[in-house]
Protein backbone atom coordinates (compact mmCIF):
# COMPACT_ATOMS: atom_id res chain seq x y z
CA UNK A 1 0.00 0.00 0.00
CA UNK A 2 2.73 2.47 0.95
CA UNK A 3 4.48 1.76 -1.95
CA UNK A 4 1.77 2.41 -4.00
CA UNK A 5 1.26 5.83 -2.71
CA UNK A 6 4.83 6.02 -3.09
CA UNK A 7 4.50 5.36 -6.99
CA UNK A 8 1.35 7.47 -7.50
CA UNK A 9 3.54 10.82 -5.53
CA UNK A 10 6.49 9.99 -7.97
CA UNK A 11 4.37 10.17 -11.12
CA UNK A 12 2.81 13.36 -9.97
CA UNK A 13 5.81 14.92 -8.55
CA UNK A 14 7.52 13.91 -11.97
CA UNK A 15 4.19 15.08 -14.11
CA UNK A 16 4.26 18.06 -12.60
CA UNK A 17 7.76 18.94 -12.98
CA UNK A 18 6.97 17.79 -16.64
CA UNK A 19 4.10 20.22 -17.06
CA UNK A 20 6.83 23.10 -15.80
CA UNK A 21 3.65 23.94 -13.20
CA UNK A 22 3.98 23.77 -9.65
CA UNK A 23 7.76 22.58 -9.60
CA UNK A 24 10.73 23.55 -11.72
CA UNK A 25 11.04 21.51 -14.47
CA UNK A 26 14.00 18.76 -14.35
CA UNK A 27 16.94 19.93 -16.38
CA UNK A 28 18.49 17.21 -18.51
CA UNK A 29 22.04 18.37 -19.95
CA UNK A 30 25.67 16.72 -19.60
CA UNK A 31 26.66 13.36 -20.73
CA UNK A 32 24.36 11.44 -22.53
CA UNK A 33 24.60 7.58 -21.82
CA UNK A 34 24.95 5.12 -24.60
CA UNK A 35 21.96 2.99 -23.74
CA UNK A 36 19.81 6.45 -23.62
CA UNK A 37 20.86 7.17 -26.91
CA UNK A 38 20.22 3.64 -28.47
CA UNK A 39 16.98 3.82 -26.14
CA UNK A 40 16.37 7.15 -27.60
CA UNK A 41 15.40 8.72 -24.46
CA UNK A 42 16.80 11.93 -25.60
CA UNK A 43 13.85 12.88 -27.69
CA UNK A 44 11.41 13.22 -25.01
CA UNK A 45 13.79 12.59 -21.70
CA UNK A 46 11.26 13.57 -19.28
CA UNK A 47 8.86 11.45 -20.62
CA UNK A 48 11.04 8.87 -21.08
CA UNK A 49 12.10 8.70 -17.64
CA UNK A 50 8.69 8.79 -16.11
CA UNK A 51 7.46 5.76 -18.63
CA UNK A 52 10.35 3.94 -16.94
CA UNK A 53 10.29 4.33 -13.60
CA UNK A 54 6.17 3.67 -13.58
CA UNK A 55 7.66 0.41 -15.82
CA UNK A 56 10.03 -1.08 -13.20
CA UNK A 57 7.10 -0.04 -10.65
CA UNK A 58 4.88 -2.52 -12.50
CA UNK A 59 7.41 -4.38 -12.43
CA UNK A 60 8.50 -4.71 -9.54
CA UNK A 61 4.75 -5.41 -8.63
CA UNK A 62 4.47 -8.49 -11.05
CA UNK A 63 7.19 -9.99 -10.01
CA UNK A 64 6.85 -9.79 -5.88
CA UNK A 65 3.23 -11.01 -6.83
CA UNK A 66 4.46 -13.86 -9.00
CA UNK A 67 6.72 -14.82 -5.34
CA UNK A 68 9.85 -12.80 -6.50
CA UNK A 69 11.88 -12.31 -3.00
CA UNK A 70 11.44 -8.55 -2.50
CA UNK A 71 14.80 -8.19 -0.94
CA UNK A 72 16.34 -9.24 -4.38
CA UNK A 73 13.66 -7.30 -6.59
CA UNK A 74 15.71 -3.90 -6.47
CA UNK A 75 18.58 -5.73 -7.96
CA UNK A 76 16.89 -8.02 -10.40
CA UNK A 77 15.26 -4.89 -12.00
CA UNK A 78 18.61 -2.91 -12.03
CA UNK A 79 20.06 -6.02 -14.56
CA UNK A 80 17.31 -4.97 -17.21
CA UNK A 81 17.12 -2.08 -19.50
CA UNK A 82 14.29 0.15 -19.83
CA UNK A 83 13.32 -1.62 -23.06
CA UNK A 84 13.45 -4.88 -21.38
CA UNK A 85 10.89 -3.49 -18.67
CA UNK A 86 8.79 -1.93 -20.98
CA UNK A 87 8.78 -5.51 -22.87
CA UNK A 88 8.24 -7.73 -19.18
CA UNK A 89 5.48 -5.15 -18.08
CA UNK A 90 3.33 -5.50 -21.07
CA UNK A 91 3.69 -9.37 -21.91
CA UNK A 92 4.61 -11.10 -18.64
CA UNK A 93 1.70 -13.38 -18.52
CA UNK A 94 2.50 -14.57 -22.03
CA UNK A 95 6.29 -15.14 -21.46
CA UNK A 96 7.70 -18.88 -21.24
CA UNK A 97 8.78 -19.41 -17.65
CA UNK A 98 10.79 -22.35 -18.08
CA UNK A 99 10.58 -24.33 -14.97
CA UNK A 100 9.46 -28.28 -15.98
CA UNK A 101 12.22 -31.18 -14.20
CA UNK A 102 12.53 -33.56 -16.52
CA UNK A 103 12.93 -37.16 -14.29
CA UNK A 104 11.69 -40.40 -15.90
CA UNK A 105 8.36 -41.17 -15.79
CA UNK A 106 5.38 -41.51 -18.19
CA UNK A 107 2.83 -39.49 -15.57
CA UNK A 108 2.95 -36.61 -17.76
CA UNK A 109 1.85 -38.77 -21.27
CA UNK A 110 -0.93 -40.47 -19.51
CA UNK A 111 -2.30 -36.91 -18.52
CA UNK A 112 -2.19 -35.28 -21.59
CA UNK A 113 -4.02 -38.46 -23.10
CA UNK A 114 -6.36 -38.47 -20.72
CA UNK A 115 -6.75 -34.72 -21.19
CA UNK A 116 -7.38 -35.13 -24.83
CA UNK A 117 -10.05 -37.56 -24.76
CA UNK A 118 -11.18 -35.03 -22.40
CA UNK A 119 -11.58 -37.59 -19.65
CA UNK A 120 -10.18 -34.57 -17.33
CA UNK A 121 -9.63 -31.40 -17.51
CA UNK A 122 -5.88 -31.14 -16.01
CA UNK A 123 -4.91 -28.28 -17.32
CA UNK A 124 -6.69 -25.69 -15.26
CA UNK B 1 -3.07 -35.35 -8.67
CA UNK B 2 -2.61 -31.65 -9.76
CA UNK B 3 -0.96 -30.49 -12.81
CA UNK B 4 2.42 -28.81 -10.90
CA UNK B 5 2.98 -31.85 -8.80
CA UNK B 6 3.79 -33.62 -12.34
CA UNK B 7 6.90 -34.42 -13.35
CA UNK B 8 7.85 -35.24 -17.06
CA UNK B 9 10.08 -37.17 -19.45
CA UNK B 10 10.25 -35.39 -22.29
CA UNK B 11 12.21 -38.15 -24.86
CA UNK B 12 10.99 -41.12 -26.03
CA UNK B 13 7.23 -41.25 -25.46
CA UNK B 14 6.90 -37.54 -25.12
CA UNK B 15 8.48 -36.56 -28.57
CA UNK B 16 6.81 -39.42 -30.28
CA UNK B 17 3.52 -38.21 -28.82
CA UNK B 18 4.18 -34.73 -29.84
CA UNK B 19 4.56 -35.90 -33.47
CA UNK B 20 1.81 -38.80 -33.61
CA UNK B 21 -0.49 -35.45 -32.51
CA UNK B 22 1.10 -32.93 -34.49
CA UNK B 23 0.68 -34.82 -37.63
CA UNK B 24 4.07 -35.92 -38.41
CA UNK B 25 6.72 -33.71 -39.82
CA UNK B 26 9.58 -36.27 -40.47
CA UNK B 27 11.27 -34.35 -43.17
CA UNK B 28 10.50 -30.84 -41.49
CA UNK B 29 14.13 -30.52 -39.84
CA UNK B 30 16.97 -32.00 -41.97
CA UNK B 31 19.52 -34.40 -40.34
CA UNK B 32 22.53 -33.09 -38.25
CA UNK B 33 24.75 -34.50 -40.93
CA UNK B 34 23.18 -32.11 -43.42
CA UNK B 35 24.26 -29.07 -41.45
CA UNK B 36 28.47 -30.33 -41.06
CA UNK B 37 28.50 -30.51 -45.15
CA UNK B 38 31.29 -28.38 -45.84
CA UNK B 39 32.00 -26.73 -42.75
CA UNK B 40 35.11 -27.02 -39.95
CA UNK B 41 32.57 -28.35 -37.51
CA UNK B 42 33.77 -31.88 -36.56
CA UNK B 43 31.10 -34.71 -37.27
CA UNK B 44 30.32 -34.85 -33.14
CA UNK B 45 32.06 -33.49 -29.88
CA UNK B 46 31.00 -32.85 -26.20
CA UNK B 47 32.06 -30.41 -24.07
CA UNK B 48 32.68 -33.12 -21.20
CA UNK B 49 34.00 -30.68 -18.39
CA UNK B 50 30.70 -28.28 -18.51
CA UNK B 51 29.86 -28.29 -14.85
CA UNK B 52 26.18 -29.88 -13.74
CA UNK B 53 24.08 -28.34 -11.71
CA UNK B 54 21.06 -31.37 -10.72
CA UNK B 55 17.80 -28.87 -10.94
CA UNK B 56 15.79 -28.96 -7.85
CA UNK B 57 11.92 -28.56 -8.38
CA UNK B 58 10.98 -26.02 -11.14
CA UNK B 59 14.24 -24.76 -10.83
CA UNK B 60 15.96 -25.74 -14.29
CA UNK B 61 16.10 -21.74 -14.97
CA UNK B 62 18.86 -21.68 -12.22
CA UNK B 63 20.39 -24.58 -13.11
CA UNK B 64 21.07 -24.11 -16.91
CA UNK B 65 22.09 -20.57 -15.97
CA UNK B 66 24.75 -21.62 -13.65
CA UNK B 67 25.50 -24.15 -15.86
CA UNK B 68 26.89 -22.09 -18.60
CA UNK B 69 28.05 -19.67 -16.35
CA UNK B 70 29.77 -21.90 -14.64
CA UNK B 71 31.88 -22.76 -17.83
CA UNK B 72 32.60 -19.35 -18.39
CA UNK B 73 34.54 -19.24 -14.81
CA UNK B 74 32.70 -17.87 -12.91
CA UNK B 75 32.61 -19.15 -9.46
CA UNK B 76 28.61 -20.12 -8.82
CA UNK B 77 26.04 -22.40 -7.54
CA UNK B 78 22.80 -22.53 -8.54
CA UNK B 79 20.86 -22.10 -5.34
CA UNK B 80 22.67 -18.09 -5.55
CA UNK B 81 20.69 -17.29 -9.29
CA UNK B 82 17.10 -18.57 -7.37
CA UNK B 83 16.82 -15.51 -5.82
CA UNK B 84 17.72 -13.75 -9.26
CA UNK B 85 16.11 -14.91 -11.55
CA UNK B 86 13.08 -17.78 -10.06
CA UNK B 87 9.42 -16.62 -10.04
CA UNK B 88 8.06 -19.23 -7.46
CA UNK B 89 3.92 -18.60 -9.26
CA UNK B 90 5.39 -19.46 -12.39
CA UNK B 91 7.38 -22.01 -11.36
CA UNK B 92 10.12 -21.27 -13.69
CA UNK B 93 12.19 -18.34 -14.94
CA UNK B 94 12.17 -16.01 -17.52
CA UNK B 95 14.54 -15.14 -20.66
CA UNK B 96 15.12 -11.82 -20.09
CA UNK B 97 15.88 -12.70 -16.12
CA UNK B 98 18.60 -15.13 -17.17
CA UNK B 99 19.99 -12.84 -19.55
CA UNK B 100 19.78 -9.91 -16.96
CA UNK B 101 21.36 -12.37 -14.18
CA UNK B 102 24.37 -13.01 -16.69
CA UNK B 103 24.97 -9.13 -17.16
CA UNK B 104 25.31 -8.97 -13.39
CA UNK B 105 27.74 -11.38 -13.59
CA UNK B 106 30.44 -9.06 -15.73
CA UNK B 107 29.48 -11.61 -18.95
CA UNK B 108 27.31 -10.77 -21.95
CA UNK B 109 24.72 -12.64 -22.64
CA UNK B 110 24.48 -13.18 -26.26
CA UNK B 111 21.38 -14.66 -27.85
CA UNK B 112 22.63 -16.83 -30.94
CA UNK B 113 20.52 -17.74 -34.13
CA UNK B 114 17.72 -19.78 -33.90
CA UNK B 115 19.23 -22.50 -36.32
CA UNK B 116 21.17 -25.66 -35.40
CA UNK B 117 24.37 -24.35 -37.34
CA UNK B 118 24.66 -21.53 -34.57
CA UNK B 119 24.24 -24.14 -31.52
CA UNK B 120 26.80 -26.43 -33.20
CA UNK B 121 29.63 -23.47 -33.89
CA UNK B 122 29.27 -22.32 -30.64
CA UNK B 123 30.06 -25.53 -29.36
CA UNK B 124 32.70 -25.95 -31.61
CA UNK B 125 34.47 -22.67 -30.39
CA UNK B 126 34.05 -24.45 -26.73
CA UNK B 127 31.02 -22.72 -25.63
CA UNK B 128 27.39 -24.61 -24.16
CA UNK B 129 24.74 -23.31 -25.59
CA UNK B 130 21.54 -22.11 -23.33
CA UNK B 131 18.54 -23.24 -25.11
CA UNK B 132 14.45 -22.70 -23.94
CA UNK B 133 12.28 -26.69 -25.17
CA UNK B 134 8.71 -26.62 -25.23
CA UNK B 135 8.70 -29.99 -24.08
CA UNK B 136 4.72 -29.88 -24.19
CA UNK B 137 2.42 -29.19 -26.54
CA UNK B 138 1.79 -25.81 -28.63
CA UNK B 139 -1.37 -25.41 -27.21
CA UNK B 140 -0.25 -26.78 -23.97
CA UNK B 141 3.54 -25.89 -22.95
CA UNK B 142 5.58 -26.86 -20.32
CA UNK B 143 8.81 -24.07 -20.96
CA UNK B 144 12.16 -25.78 -19.69
CA UNK B 145 16.01 -25.01 -19.95
CA UNK B 146 18.47 -27.27 -20.95
CA UNK B 147 22.42 -26.63 -22.08
CA UNK B 148 23.47 -28.23 -25.32
CA UNK B 149 26.80 -29.61 -24.49
CA UNK B 150 27.27 -31.98 -27.26
CA UNK B 151 26.33 -33.52 -30.10
CA UNK B 152 27.21 -37.18 -32.37
CA UNK B 153 26.48 -36.95 -36.33
CA UNK B 154 26.03 -40.22 -36.76
CA UNK B 155 23.88 -41.03 -34.34
CA UNK B 156 21.93 -38.40 -34.93
CA UNK B 157 22.08 -36.66 -31.38
CA UNK B 158 22.09 -34.08 -29.06
CA UNK B 159 23.31 -33.66 -25.74
CA UNK B 160 22.22 -32.08 -22.90
CA UNK B 161 22.57 -31.13 -19.25
CA UNK B 162 18.96 -31.17 -18.82
CA UNK B 163 16.75 -31.17 -15.13
CA UNK B 164 18.10 -34.34 -13.24
CA UNK B 165 20.25 -35.52 -15.98
CA UNK B 166 23.98 -35.16 -16.03
CA UNK B 167 23.97 -36.60 -19.57
CA UNK B 168 20.62 -36.21 -21.60
CA UNK B 169 20.80 -37.69 -24.87
CA UNK B 170 17.55 -36.25 -27.61
CA UNK B 171 17.41 -37.33 -31.39
CA UNK B 172 18.31 -34.47 -33.18
CA UNK B 173 14.74 -34.79 -34.46
CA UNK B 174 12.82 -34.53 -30.94
CA UNK B 175 15.39 -31.67 -29.89
CA UNK B 176 14.62 -29.44 -33.14
CA UNK B 177 10.92 -30.35 -32.26
CA UNK B 178 11.29 -29.06 -28.58
CA UNK B 179 13.51 -26.06 -29.36
CA UNK B 180 10.95 -25.21 -32.56
CA UNK B 181 7.79 -24.61 -30.12
CA UNK B 182 10.07 -22.45 -28.38
CA UNK B 183 10.60 -20.38 -31.16
CA UNK B 184 14.70 -21.48 -31.06
CA UNK B 185 15.30 -19.50 -28.42
CA UNK B 186 19.10 -19.99 -27.19
CA UNK B 187 21.91 -18.03 -25.88
CA UNK B 188 25.20 -18.09 -24.99
CA UNK B 189 27.71 -16.38 -22.34
CA UNK B 190 30.52 -14.67 -23.37
CA UNK B 191 33.67 -13.97 -21.23
CA UNK B 192 34.92 -10.24 -21.21
CA UNK B 193 36.17 -9.59 -24.77
CA UNK B 194 34.82 -12.84 -26.45
CA UNK B 195 32.92 -13.26 -29.13
CA UNK B 196 30.36 -15.34 -30.85
CA UNK B 197 31.21 -17.86 -33.42
CA UNK B 198 29.80 -15.67 -35.97
CA UNK B 199 28.62 -12.20 -33.99
CA UNK B 200 26.39 -9.81 -35.34
CA UNK B 201 27.29 -6.61 -35.25
CA UNK B 202 24.16 -5.04 -34.08
CA UNK B 203 23.40 -7.77 -31.53
CA UNK B 204 26.35 -7.77 -30.06
CA UNK B 205 26.98 -4.18 -29.77
CA UNK B 206 23.77 -3.57 -27.75
CA UNK B 207 24.45 -5.92 -25.98
CA UNK B 208 26.92 -4.87 -24.98
CA UNK B 209 25.60 -0.91 -23.95
CA UNK B 210 23.03 -2.91 -21.93
CA UNK B 211 25.82 -4.30 -20.06
CA UNK B 212 27.67 -0.83 -19.67
CA UNK B 213 24.25 0.69 -18.62
CA UNK B 214 23.78 -1.69 -15.70
CA UNK B 215 27.10 0.10 -14.29
CA UNK B 216 29.12 -3.15 -15.97
CA UNK B 217 31.62 -0.03 -16.86
CA UNK B 218 35.22 -1.82 -17.05
CA UNK B 219 33.16 -5.20 -18.71
CA UNK B 220 31.64 -3.14 -21.39
CA UNK B 221 34.99 -0.85 -22.25
CA UNK B 222 36.53 -4.31 -22.86
CA UNK B 223 33.63 -5.82 -25.00
CA UNK B 224 33.84 -2.24 -26.96
CA UNK B 225 37.18 -2.45 -27.49
CA UNK B 226 36.76 -5.94 -29.46
CA UNK B 227 33.82 -4.80 -31.63
CA UNK B 228 35.75 -1.65 -32.87
CA UNK B 229 38.66 -4.53 -33.61
CA UNK B 230 36.00 -5.98 -35.80
CA UNK B 231 34.10 -3.19 -37.00
CA UNK B 232 36.31 -0.02 -36.45
CA UNK B 233 33.32 2.05 -37.54
CA UNK B 234 30.03 0.89 -35.53
CA UNK B 235 28.85 4.59 -33.50
CA UNK B 236 27.52 2.81 -31.06
CA UNK B 237 30.68 1.13 -30.19
CA UNK B 238 32.56 4.26 -30.53
CA UNK B 239 30.13 6.39 -28.85
CA UNK B 240 29.84 3.67 -26.03
CA UNK B 241 33.87 3.22 -25.92
CA UNK B 242 34.18 6.51 -24.98
CA UNK B 243 31.16 7.11 -22.49
CA UNK B 244 33.08 4.14 -20.77
CA UNK B 245 36.29 5.24 -20.74
CA UNK B 246 35.56 8.58 -19.92
CA UNK B 247 33.33 6.97 -16.84
CA UNK B 248 36.80 5.33 -15.87
CA UNK B 249 38.34 8.21 -15.56
CA UNK B 250 40.57 8.02 -19.09
CA UNK B 251 39.35 11.39 -20.26
CA UNK B 252 42.56 11.54 -22.98
CA UNK B 253 41.13 8.42 -24.80
CA UNK B 254 37.45 9.14 -24.58
CA UNK B 255 38.72 12.75 -26.52
CA UNK B 256 40.81 10.69 -28.79
CA UNK B 257 37.41 8.24 -29.65
CA UNK B 258 34.36 10.82 -29.26
CA UNK B 259 37.12 12.33 -31.84
CA UNK B 260 36.95 9.56 -34.05
CA UNK B 261 33.20 9.26 -33.69
CA UNK B 262 32.90 12.77 -34.90
CA UNK B 263 35.24 12.40 -37.72
CA UNK B 264 33.14 9.61 -39.33
CA UNK B 265 29.99 10.76 -38.10
CA UNK B 266 30.14 14.78 -37.90
CA UNK B 267 26.25 14.87 -37.44
CA UNK B 268 27.03 12.81 -34.32
CA UNK B 269 25.21 15.51 -32.13
CA UNK B 270 25.43 13.02 -28.70
CA UNK B 271 29.08 12.14 -29.47
CA UNK B 272 29.62 16.90 -30.07
CA UNK B 273 27.66 16.68 -26.60
CA UNK B 274 29.94 14.48 -24.81
CA UNK B 275 32.87 15.42 -26.22
CA UNK B 276 32.35 19.47 -24.90
CA UNK B 277 31.40 18.39 -21.29
CA UNK B 278 34.87 16.34 -21.25
CA UNK B 279 36.44 19.43 -22.66
CA UNK B 280 34.32 21.88 -20.37
CA UNK B 281 35.61 20.00 -17.24
CA UNK B 282 38.77 20.23 -18.67
CA UNK B 283 38.72 23.74 -18.55
CA UNK B 284 38.52 24.20 -22.17
CA UNK B 285 35.44 26.77 -22.44
CA UNK B 286 35.77 28.25 -25.56
CA UNK B 287 36.60 24.81 -27.44
CA UNK B 288 33.58 22.92 -25.34
CA UNK B 289 31.51 25.54 -26.91
CA UNK B 290 32.34 25.90 -29.87
CA UNK B 291 31.25 21.84 -29.82
CA UNK B 292 27.92 22.68 -28.98
CA UNK B 293 27.50 25.40 -31.77
CA UNK B 294 28.81 22.82 -34.11
CA UNK B 295 25.84 20.47 -32.80
CA UNK B 296 23.50 23.04 -32.52
CA UNK B 297 23.98 24.21 -36.52
CA UNK B 298 23.22 20.91 -37.61
CA UNK B 299 20.64 19.72 -35.18
CA UNK B 300 16.91 20.30 -36.62
CA UNK B 301 15.28 22.84 -34.52
CA UNK B 302 12.39 20.12 -33.77
CA UNK B 303 15.27 17.47 -32.49
CA UNK B 304 14.72 17.42 -28.82
CA UNK B 305 18.33 16.93 -28.78
CA UNK B 306 18.33 20.66 -29.62
CA UNK B 307 17.49 20.86 -25.94
CA UNK B 308 19.78 18.83 -24.59
CA UNK B 309 22.46 20.61 -25.94
CA UNK B 310 21.54 24.03 -25.19
CA UNK B 311 21.02 22.98 -21.83
CA UNK B 312 24.98 21.52 -21.32
CA UNK B 313 26.14 24.61 -23.13
CA UNK B 314 23.89 26.66 -20.36
CA UNK B 315 25.68 23.99 -17.59
CA UNK B 316 29.03 24.81 -19.28
CA UNK B 317 28.83 28.79 -19.26
CA UNK B 318 27.11 28.63 -15.49
CA UNK B 319 30.22 26.86 -14.08
CA UNK B 320 31.37 28.53 -11.41
CA UNK B 321 34.71 30.01 -13.33
CA UNK B 322 36.63 28.66 -10.23
CA UNK B 323 35.67 25.39 -10.12
CA UNK B 324 36.90 24.93 -13.55
CA UNK B 325 39.61 22.71 -14.69
CA UNK B 326 43.04 24.28 -15.47
CA UNK B 327 44.08 22.91 -19.10
CA UNK B 328 47.51 23.26 -20.00
CA UNK B 329 46.38 23.31 -23.52
CA UNK B 330 43.35 23.23 -25.33
CA UNK B 331 42.53 22.15 -28.53
CA UNK B 332 42.00 24.81 -31.58
CA UNK B 333 41.88 27.57 -28.66
CA UNK B 334 42.82 28.84 -25.59
CA UNK B 335 42.03 28.62 -22.32
CA UNK B 336 40.00 30.93 -21.01
CA UNK B 337 41.57 33.19 -18.28
CA UNK B 338 39.72 33.63 -15.08
CA UNK B 339 39.00 37.05 -15.22
CA UNK B 340 40.90 39.74 -12.93
CA UNK B 341 38.20 40.23 -10.42
CA UNK B 342 37.26 36.45 -9.69
CA UNK B 343 39.22 35.27 -6.68
CA UNK B 344 38.99 31.38 -6.40
CA UNK B 345 37.65 30.17 -2.87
Amino acid sequence: MQRIFAKKFMVWIMSMSLLGTTLPSISYAGLIGTQALIENQQTDAPRARVEEFVARENVREQIIALGADPVEVQERLAALTADELRLIEQNIDNMPAGGILVIIGIVFVVLIILDLTGVVDIFK
Amino acid sequence: MRMHHCHIRPAGLIVVLVLLMSGGCANRHPGLETYLNNTSIPSGLELRDTPFFPQQEYQCGPAALATVLAASDISIKAEELTGKVYLPQRRGSLQLELVAATRRYGRLPYVIDGKLPAILSELSAGRPVLVLQNLGLAKYPFWHYAVVVGFDAPRKEIILRSGDQQRFIMSTHSFMRTWELAEYWAMVVLRPGELPDTPDESRYVHGIAALESIGQTDTAAIFYETALSLWPDNTIALFGAGNTAYALGDKKSAEVIYRRLLVRRPDHAAARNNLAFLLAGLGCIEAAIAELDKGLSIVDSEDPMRQHLLNTRTEILNTDVAARGTATSCPGSVTIPLPADVQPH
